[in-house]
This record gives C-alpha cells, sequence and structure tokens, in this order.
C-alpha cells in the first residue's frame, strides 16, 4: 500500500510523529522547514512497503545523533546527510533501492525523506523504533541484528568522521554477552558525537533479507493516520486513540513537574490530578527524555516499550517533556507498540529494567 | 516617566519606516540549510529587502571554535555593506548567548571598516534558537532608525529621565530603546499583569482581566507573569520571545447573551457597547444589560432592563458559574488554591460569582487601569544566558549565570540592594556522553536615582 508524501504533508508527519515521539524528539520545525525546502511545489516522494522494495537492492538510513537541544543551534545539514550518503554509495556493491527511516518519533524520518526526494527514490513505510528511544541499541536493527558488514559511515558539517572505504572500523565491536546487543556501538558513537559538536549524522545500508525481519511496518503511515484523525475529528482524543488502537488513561491538568539531570539525560516525573469525569483520579510519570512508566494513584498502570503519550486535551497537540508546566491540561494516552518490541529479547533492551526501574513490563490492555 | 509605545510594532505591522537589513551568520558551514529568514512572510521579504550573508567563526556545544573567524572576510563584507547603502547590520553566530565572543568581535571589525554602520548583536536580544533568535535580532536592525528618531522625540518633548516599558514588564532607558526597540514591541499583556499585581499587593495569584469582549486570565509567580511555553510570532516572524501564558474566554462587558438559555458570548459588540446595549438604547442583550438587570452595575438606564425575566438572570449566572469555575481549575491543586486579583472594565460582572465559587477575591480602586500602573511602576531587569561543560557543578552554574543576570540589571539602572531573581531555569544538553548544562536567569531591581545610573 503504497502513498504520496507532498510539502503540505510535512505538518502532519510532524505532528504525528510527535505524538508517536512519546514525549521526546525534541522541536520539529527546522526539520520541516529544511524538508519544505527540498520538497518543491509539484514534487512528491513515495513511500512503499517493503514487500514492494527490490529485493536484489539495499536500502539506505540517514539519521541525526545528538542532543536535542544542539539541534537548535545546529539545524538539520543537508550537506553532513549529502557527505555521509556519498561515502556510502561509492562503495555499494548493488544499487539503491530505497530510504528508510531509523525513528518515526523526533521526525527523524525526513533525512531519509530529503534523500528519497532528491534522488526520486522510494521511502519505505516503517522505521526500527516505532516510537522514540534514547539510545541505539534500543532500535531492531540492534535488537535482531541485520546483516553485518555492509557500508556505513558517519559525518558532520565540517566533513567525515568515519568513511565508509574505511574497512577496518566497520566490524561490530566486542562487548559482553549480558549486555543488549549494540550496546558498546552505542557508547562509542556517543562518544564520537560528544568530541564532534554533540550532532552527528550516521548513514547506514540494509539489505531485503534484514528489514523484512526487523522493521517495524507501517510507521510513516501511522504517524501521518494519527495526525489526520486528529484534525478531521471533533474529539482529537478519541481520534488518535481509535487510529493508534490505544487507550485513554487519564484526563487532567499538570500540577508539578520535577527534573534532574543525570548521566546525559533529561530525568524527572510529572504529577497530574484527574478533571472533569477524572475528577479524585491522580497519576504520575516518569520520564527520561520519553515517558516511560504511567503510575494511576499507586497502580503502575502501562510501562515501555508501549508508548505513554502526553497530549493537550483541547487540541490533541503532542506534548513533549520540555513543555511540561503546572495547569496544562493534557491527556495521558497509551498505544501499544509493535510487537517486534514485545519479544524477551527486544523487552532485555527497551522493557522497564532497560531503563533502570526494577518493574515488569505492564502491557497494554484495551477495552 | 515611564512610556509604553506601540510605534515598533505599528511599524513591523504594517511594513513602513523599516530600514533594510544585513543578515550576518556566524558557524558556517553549520546552519547553511536553514537560511535567514527561511520562515519569513513574503510580504515582509520584499518590503525590507535585506541581504544574507554566511561567515566563518561560531561555537560548538563545549566552546570549541566551528571555524575560527576571519578579519579579512569580515572586512571584505563590511565594504560591500558601504557599497550596497546598508547601514544596518544582524549579527547571529552558532552558539552566541552561551560564547558571545565572536559576534562582539565581528562587531569590532566591522565598525573599524565602516564607523557607521549600526550593527545588532544576537546575544543581546534573544535565547537559544537560531533562527528565533535571529529573525528578532534582524527585526531589531529593521527598526533602529525609526526608533532613534521616535526616542529623540521623546526626549525633547519630556526632558524627564525617560525609561520605556518592555516585553518582560521591567522598563529600560530611552537610550536603551533607542538601541534595542524589539523589547518594546509587545508589553501590553505583560503590564497588565504586574499592574494587578502592585495594585493587589500580591506575588502569587490568578489575574482576571475582564473585558469588552473576552476574559484573559493569567497567573503570576513572584510578582512577574509565568510565561507560555510557546514562541512568539511578532508580524508573522517567529521569534524566542516569551509572553504570558494568557488563556482566554469569550465573556466581556459587550458579550452577547442568548434570551433563552442565557449563553455568554463568544459573539460580543465590542467597543459598540455604548450604542447596541439596551441600557444605551440600543437592541442587543448583552451581559452588561443583565449585570445592570441583576444590580451587580449601575450604568446606561436601567428602566430600559426592568423588564428582564429574573429567570434568565439566574440562567446567565449559571452558565457562567460553570464557565468561570471550569477555567479556575486550570490552575487549582488539591492542596491549594491562589487567590484572584479582579481586574479590567468589565470587573463587576463576575465578582459575584467568583465569591459564590469561594474564592478570595481582591479587585483593586484602580482595576480599570491596571495596564497603564504595569507600565508606570516598572522596574528595570537583566537577562543572561549560558552554557557550561560538565566539569562545572549544576550549583556553580546557577550561580554564575544569576550573578551575570544581576549584573546586568544594575548595569540597565537596577538600584544596588534591590535586585532579585525572578526567573532561573536549567537545561540539559542530553544524550551527549559530556553533559552540558544550559542556564538562562532574569533578575530584576527598582530603577536607580539618576546619579546611580550607569552604563
Amino acid at each position: 500500500m503504497s502513498f504520496e508524501i507532498r510539502r503540505g504533508d510535512l505538518s502532519a508527519l510532524a505532528l504525528g510523529s510527535g505524538i508517536l515521539g512519546t514525549g521526546g524528539g525534541g522541536n520539529s520545525y527546522y526539520g520541516q522547514l529544511v524538508a519544505s525546502g527540498v520538497l518543491g511545489e509539484g514534487s512528491s516522494v513515495r513511500v512503499i512497503d517493503v514487500t514492494e522494495m527490490d529485493p536484489e537492492a539495499f536500502a539506505i538510513s540517514s539519521a541525526v545523533i545528538g542532543a536535542p537541544l544542539v539541534c537548535l543551534e545546529k539545524p538539520p545539514s543537508l550537506r553532513a546527510m549529502q557527505i555521509g550518503f556519498d561515502s556510502v554509495r561509492a562503495v555499494l556493491t548493488r544499487r539503491v533501492g530505497a530510504f528508510v527511516a531509523a525513528e518515526i518519533g523526533g521526525l527523524q524520518c525526513i533525512f531519509p525523506l530529503i534523500l528519497a526526494a532528491q534522488t526520486g527514490l522510494p521511502l519505505l513505510d516503517g522505521d526500527s523504533i516505532g516510537r522514540a528511544f534514547p539510545e541505539l541499541q534500543m532500535c531492531t536493527f540492534m535488537i535482531y541484528g541485520t546483516t553485518p558488514g555492509l557500508p556505513m559511515a558517519l559525518s558532520y558539517e565540517g566533513g567525515m568522521l568515519l568513511d565508509a572505504k574505511e574497512p577496518r572500523h566497520q566490524s561490530a565491536p566486542q562487548q559482553s554477552p549480558n549486555e543488549p546487543a549494540g550496546i558498546e556501538v552505542e557508547r562509542r558513537l556517543r562518544k564520537i558525537c560528544s568530541d564532534n559538536g554533540g550532532l552527528i549524522y550516521m548513514t547506514t545500508t540494509f539489505d531485503h533479507e534484514s528489514l523484512t525481519r526487523t522493521l517495524i511496518r507501517g510507521s510513516i503511515a501511522l504517524g501521518r493516520a494519527v495526525e489526520a484523525a486528529r484534525a478531521a475529528k471533533r474529539d482529537p482524543i478519541a481520534a488518535i486513540v481509535a487510529a493508534g488502537g490505544g487507550r485513554r488513561f487519564l484526563g487532567g491538568k499538570v500540577i508539578d513537574v520535577e527534573r534532574r539531570f543525570r548521566a546525559g539525560h533529561d530525568w524527572g516525573t510529572v504529577r497530574l490530578e484527574g478533571v472533569d469525569e477524572d475528577q479524585g483520579r491522580t497519576a504520575e510519570i516518569a520520564f527520561k527524555n520519553e515517558y516511560l512508566i504511567l503510575r494511576i494513584g499507586e497502580e503502575v498502570a502501562l510501562t515501555v516499550p508501549d508508548l505513554i503519550t502526553l497530549v493537550e486535551t483541547e487540541t490533541g497537540t503532542p506534548v513533549t517533556t520540555e513543555i511540561l508546566r503546572p495547569g496544562l491540561r493534557v491527556s495521558v494516552l497509551g498505544l501499544p507498540c509493535s510487537p517486534l518490541m514485545k519479544t524477551p529479547q527486544a523487552l532485555r533492551a527497551v522493557g522497564p529494567q532497560a531503563f533502570g526501574y526494577d518493574l515488569p513490563y505492564i502491557r497494554l490492555e484495551c477495552g | 516617566m515611564h512610556i509604553g509605545t506601540t510605534a515598533f510594532t505599528n511599524a513591523l505591522v504594517e511594513r513602513r519606516n523599516l530600514e533594510t537589513a544585513a543578515a550576518i551568520r556566524v558557524g558556517s558551514p553549520v546552519s547553511e540549510s536553514l537560511p535567514p529568514m527561511v520562515d519569513w512572510p513574503d510580504d515582509l521579504r520584499r518590503a525590507v529587502n535585506n541581504a544574507s550573508f554566511f561567515v566563518a567563526g561560531g561555537r560548538e556545544y563545549d566552546g570549541r571554535p566551528i571555524r575560527p573567524i576571519d578579519r579579512a572576510e569580515i572586512s571584505a563584507l563590511a565594504k560591500t555593506l558601504t557599497a550596497s547603502g546598508i547601514t544596518q547590520a544582524a549579527v547571529t553566530a552558532v552558539f552566541g548567548t552561551s560564547y558571545p565572543d565572536d559576534e562582539l568581535q565581528i562587531a569590532e571589525w566591522l565598525r573599524a571598516e565602516n564607523p557607521a554602520l549600526q550593527v545588532t548583536l544576537s546575544h543581546r536580544i534573544g535565547r537559544f534558537g537560531i533562527l528565533e533568535r535571529e529573525n528578532a535580532t534582524l527585526l531589531n536592525a529593521m527598526l533602529r532608525p525609526l526608533a532613534e528618531r521616535t526616542v529623540a522625540g521623546f526626549q525633547a518633548a519630556v526632558p524627564a529621565h525617560l525609561f520605556i516599558s518592555q516585553n518582560d514588564g521591567t522598563a529600560m532607558r530611552a537610550e536603551s530603546a533607542a538601541q534595542l526597540p524589539i523589547f518594546t514591541v509587545a508589553s501590553g499583556p505583560t503590564n497588565s499583569l504586574r499592574g494587578a499585581a502592585i495594585l493587589a499587593a500580591l506575588d502569587d495569584a490568578i489575574v482576571i482581566d475582564v473585558g469588552g469582549t473576552t476574559t484573559d486570565v493569567g497567573v503570576l509567580r513572584a510578582g512577574y507573569p509565568q510565561a507560555a511555553g510557546l514562541d512568539l510570532s511578532i508580524a508573522g516572524v517567529r521569534t524566542n520571545f516569551r509572553m504570558p501564558d494568557l488563556c482566554s474566554i469569550g465573556v466581556g462587558g459587550g458579550s452577547l447573551v442568548d434570551a433563552e438559555s442565557g449563553a455568554v458570548g463568544p459573539a460580543s459588540v465590542g467597543y459598540r457597547i455604548n450604542e447596541e446595549a439596551l441600557v444605551f438604547g440600543g437592541h442587543q442583550l448583552t451581559l452588561t444589560d443583565v449585570a445592570v438587570a441583576a444590580g451587580h452595575v449601575e450604568i446606561g438606564d436601567r428602566a430600559k432592563v426592568e423588564g428582564l425575566d429574573p429567570r434568565l438572570i439566574a440562567r446567565v449566572d449559571n452558565h457562567l458559574r460553570v464557565r468561570l469555575a471550569r477555567l479556575l481549575e486550570n490552575y487549582d491543586r488539591l492542596d491549594r488554591r491562589l487567590p484572584i486579583i479582579l481586574v479590567g472594565g468589565g470587573a463587576p460582572l463576575i465578582l459575584h460569582l467568583l465569591r459564590e465559587l469561594g474564592r478570595q477575591v481582591e479587585s483593586p480602586a484602580d482595576a480599570a487601569v491596571a495596564n497603564a500602573y504595569g507600565a508606570a511602576m516598572a522596574q528595570v531587569g537583566g537577562e543572561a544566558d549560558l552554557t557550561f561543560p560538565s566539569s562545572v557543578t549544576r550549583a556553580e552554574a546557577l550561580a554564575q549565570v544569576e550573578a551575570e543576570a544581576h549584573r546586568r540589571a544594575e548595569a540597565a539602572g537596577a538600584r544596588p540592594g534591590t535586585v532579585r531573581t525572578v526567573e532561573l531555569e536549567d537545561a540539559a544538553l542530553t544524550y551527549l556522553a559530556s553533559a552540558a548544562l544550559t542556564v538562562h536567569a532574569r533578575a530584576v531591581g527598582d530603577i536607580g536615582q539618576l546619579g546611580e545610573v550607569r552604563e
């Protein structure tokens, strides 16, 4: 089931990805501006399912690693993205069949979208997270592993950081078997990122077999559908819940927000009191960049990897952790994560314990 | 002497009296995919015909140069500006708020080459967020010649020591306003809230301002308005100035009342109330008419509403009570209810309802002129935004930025000893192994005596 994305669809895509972004991902305004500069009048990008992709071709992913706040001073760079793509393309042994997003949350999908617009190739409808997560070992590409040895490059505005033609860089680093796959890669990349201005561009290559096995399919269409439903309906909350197959937990207002910064992340707790039909109920949500654990009263009601998302009750606009403030009227929604995120293998990387909570995964029960 | 002015806002909205400016972005090749003015309305971009330049310089989050600034490049640029007759430059460096040295050095080099050039630096204007900060810096540059003329006019008319209201509720000296006119374009709502705080002598309260068409609600914390999370657009241009967090409902003195259900607004006769309301001989049933009939206010000709059904008055009260209760609920907690300061011309229309809801209400005698009072009683302030590496502890970082904000408040004319901190926020640059911290602080103080004011 393919569809087209035009310039006019970008704001819907951004809002949908904000809802799936579960409080993280930061500001998507600059990304939208850069993408709308590339997607000219009349041009469009075709979005296809992985089954529609040429099985003999490669798909290329382009994504940024870094701090959302740094993005506010260093907006998305077409140049940095192009340097990485050129480096990978120079050593590819097969043709490029499509581009693929690493993460739907936080509008990371604009990088492959821009490359698709520039080359006339399609974008795959899917990503490796289906929401937003802070670290690399939390994506399905890392959890399930993809064909090793395919070209990758790291770049920034100033040039190459890791050229795809350097073979010694391409093998996965050794790490303890007790840790989730890919955690050592995450540590190395985070270091390179910190040492090079806090924002780097990663270009990676996937074959068809890896993608059919690991891709969380349909997430681009879902982001759009969630926003389209929100825009069309009188009750935006009901529309989001229906489009995402989820559940409304509480309608309330923010009472207070407690933040602390530890090990490079924005940790905190937001407390809510119910209003109207939820009068007298309370909720508490723990976040680390994204919303992780939802308590209703004293009970744990929902945990990662399922999606805990906050939207403004009146408009259905997503509420990121940065804009939480007392008095804000919000609805707390739960949306189910992909089945690929619920296996024991995935839960090691993305369950509550992976975020330091001694809690079992409480999955979303609908209806 | 204090003056609030809308001259600069009007110039921007009407696209008149604006000077052509050069946008100089410092940080190439960083940020080149988002050129200056990329998100401006086409008509404004055409009207001012600004030029854009990217030059080397700017910093990374940790203070390392992206590329070093280059005197030859800046001198050549100054010559280009002279040749094209441009008199205003807006300089915006990547991470310029945290590391202002590049902007300062470039300004010095530009002026060495072209002493007549007026330079606005982004770190003096905005916060984190390069495009919004650059937008505000450019708007300021475009307004400067008009601001100089306007301030000179004020000073010729009023020889007193002159202060002008700014967006954040503080005031600045007229000479500063000539250089920083953008700080004065959105001072109205802030002045109303500040004035209410001073009139009621309450620092933490809900302020309800009942006007002709809407009722606006804001919150005071430590005497200053709680800021909205969203950025403010000025004349269609996005900036990172913060406005007070206001919530409005369509209820005011001129609101139309449904004679059957008692529902109020949002349609309103607005400023035509003196002709259209029943008590003024008109034919529209407004909230003012209902209030006159119920005896809450004495205005117009009461005889004209004598026949109003008391059951309708009760329905209007019920309707408004529910809406006010719902509005106030946004600000209440199970363990705390803030007092209310009721201001604006329509204050008497809802006073009885707020009391019925069991609220503590202050309705100061001069409530109708809270805005002017806020402007007149303004203090002066200073702001600072700095970034720190992980080697600096959070406590040290907070203390340093707070001290810098105090220093800037005193430089702006605050009397030493009266300066206090009203905002202190920190945010981590997340996802970096070497966690860095950005801190924002704002301090205010009473305006010093003439002799104490210093730069």
